[in-house]
């Protein structure tokens, strides 16, 4: 008896609903879809996905690089910046984390008397110590990136003293405060260093005053200009900015 | 598309007996043009399957589902995601018989959602007094596919795919395995426990005298 009647309960259901009367809701599902396939837009594909975020995070890691000063050491060619120096690969935050280790920070608050008067209300003139000896040498980076040649780099014996180098400078420039003798000596380790020694940064800077205070201001412009542009990341650019503005 | 092409579109739906349902030959050819075209997305390939295809698939839904909102809903699915689906169509079965295949692969939420309206609305059917009157040939329809449709809500969504497919749309046991990607065998087994499963449900509500008019 069930077999019979599940046979009709099943032909009462195809017979309820049937094609025929499926089509009265045609005009209606068709105004919906033609609505919703307008309304689509092409949806992108896992590729174009993934290609999306990978985008996002390299302008992210840009955007990163840039205010932490990191993305001018990667991407700047070792080339020079003002004509006279050689290019430098800053390393501002191991140079900022440096000078704040030496605790030697000195405010150089009494310009020499050839300084304008503008530079000498300037911002203030920091520099770290220079390195006494200590168990670290200064890097030359860009000697081994260059291949690491004998030919290329110097020989370990004929190396200068870069520690002595910059001791120099700096007595000259904030002991002595004799800006032609401390000029030449932050030139001297400079051109010693390189662009990757490890206080090049700071002698960069320092050569820029030591140029303010001669009254050079032309080359003290250009010397100041890329740390006003931030290519050395957040290291001295306000300072370099507000002296730049004083220079005009 | 060739005369050549079209022949052993044809040749290979016949082959895989499953072309020869409700006019599912016809226009077979054309079919095969517009489904590359809705594979690319294009809106007037897709309005076309749709304005051919629409009512059975449809038809389909309503006997699987039983809910008419559903029933449309799914439909609607079924059409929206065809460019996508018919990147998939091999063209090994009628394009009806794919359309009804996506339905039937996509039902399982609809089922249950069904299944849970008709629940409530029984509950609340106890609780009503009075029902409008109906013709009786009617009525004794409305209620054996009423009864049937909650029957079926008992059975796991595969069974009850098996039976729609097979049973209401007669369909053969091979064309729906092609269909759903599944053995014949398999079908059959479904079917067979589908069956049982109705049946007892069906004895269950007659000695009840739930559809005491049903069996007269």
């Amino acid at each position: 008896m069930s077999d019979e009647l599940l046979e009709r309960a099943t032909r009462a259901l195809a017979a309820k609903y049937t094609a025929d009367k499926a089509m009265a809701h045609r005009d209606v599902g068709l105004r919906r879809l033609e609505r919703m396939l307008s309304d689509s837009r092409p949806r992108h594909r896992p590729s174009q996905v993934v290609a999306l975020v990978a985008a996002a995070s390299l302008l992210a890691m840009a955007a990163w690089g840039m205010t932490s000063g990191r993305l001018p050491r990667w991407f700047r060619p070792d080339q020079a910046q003002e004509g006279v120096l050689p290019a430098t690969r800053a390393e501002p935050k191991n140079s900022e984390s440096m000078a704040r280790a030496a605790g030697h920070a000195i405010m150089d608050s009494s310009a020499p008397s050839s300084t304008p008067p503008s530079a000498v209300h300037g911002p203030e003139l920091v520099a770290p110590s220079p390195p006494v000896g200590g168990p670290f040498k200064p890097r030359n980076r860009g000697a081994s990136e260059t291949g690491g040649g004998a030919a290329l780099a110097p020989a370990p014996s004929a190396a200068p003293d870069l520690d002595a180098l910059y001791r120099e400078a700096h007595e000259a420039h904030f002991t002595r405060r004799d800006p032609p003798a401390a000029l030449a000596a932050w030139e001297r380790y400079i051109a010693a260093a390189g662009a990757n020694g490890r206080m090049t940064l700071e002698a960069r800077y320092n050569r820029a005053i030591a140029l303010v205070r001669l009254n050079r201001n032309e080359e003290a412009k250009r010397a100041l200009l890329p740390f006003a542009r931030g290519e050395f990341g957040g290291y001295r650019r306000d300072d370099a900015a507000r002296l730049l503005e004083s220079l005009h | 598309m060739s005369s050549e092409a079209r022949h052993a579109y044809r040749f290979m739906a016949f082959s895989s007996g499953m072309a020869a349902r409700d006019g599912d030959t016809a226009d077979i050819g054309e079919d095969a043009d517009v489904c590359a075209q809705a594979a690319r997305g294009a809106r007037d390939a897709i309005l076309e399957l749709y304005r051919a295809h629409h009512a059975h698939v449809r038809a389909f839904t309503q006997r699987l589902i039983g809910d008419e909102a559903l029933a449309e809903d799914l439909t609607h699915e079924v059409f929206m995601a065809l460019p996508r689906a018919m990147a998939g169509f091999r063209g090994d079965c009628s394009v009806r018989s794919y359309l009804v295949s996506m339905a039937a692969k996509r039902a399982h939420k609809h089922i249950r959602t069904a299944a849970r309206r008709r629940a409530v609305e029984a509950r609340l059917a106890r609780e009503s007094v009075a029902r409008p009157s109906l013709p009786d040939e009617k009525t004794e329809r409305n209620e054996l596919a009423s009864m049937l449709l909650r029957a079926l809500d008992r059975l796991p969504p595969d069974q009850r795919i098996a039976f729609v497919l097979c049973e209401v749309e007669e369909r053969t046991s091979s064309e729906v395995g092609a269909m759903l990607g599944e053995k014949d065998v398999t079908i059959r087994a479904r079917l067979f426990h589908a069956k049982k499963k109705l049946r007892e449900y069906m004895a269950k509500t007659e000695t009840s005298g739930t559809v005491a008019k049903a069996g007269r």
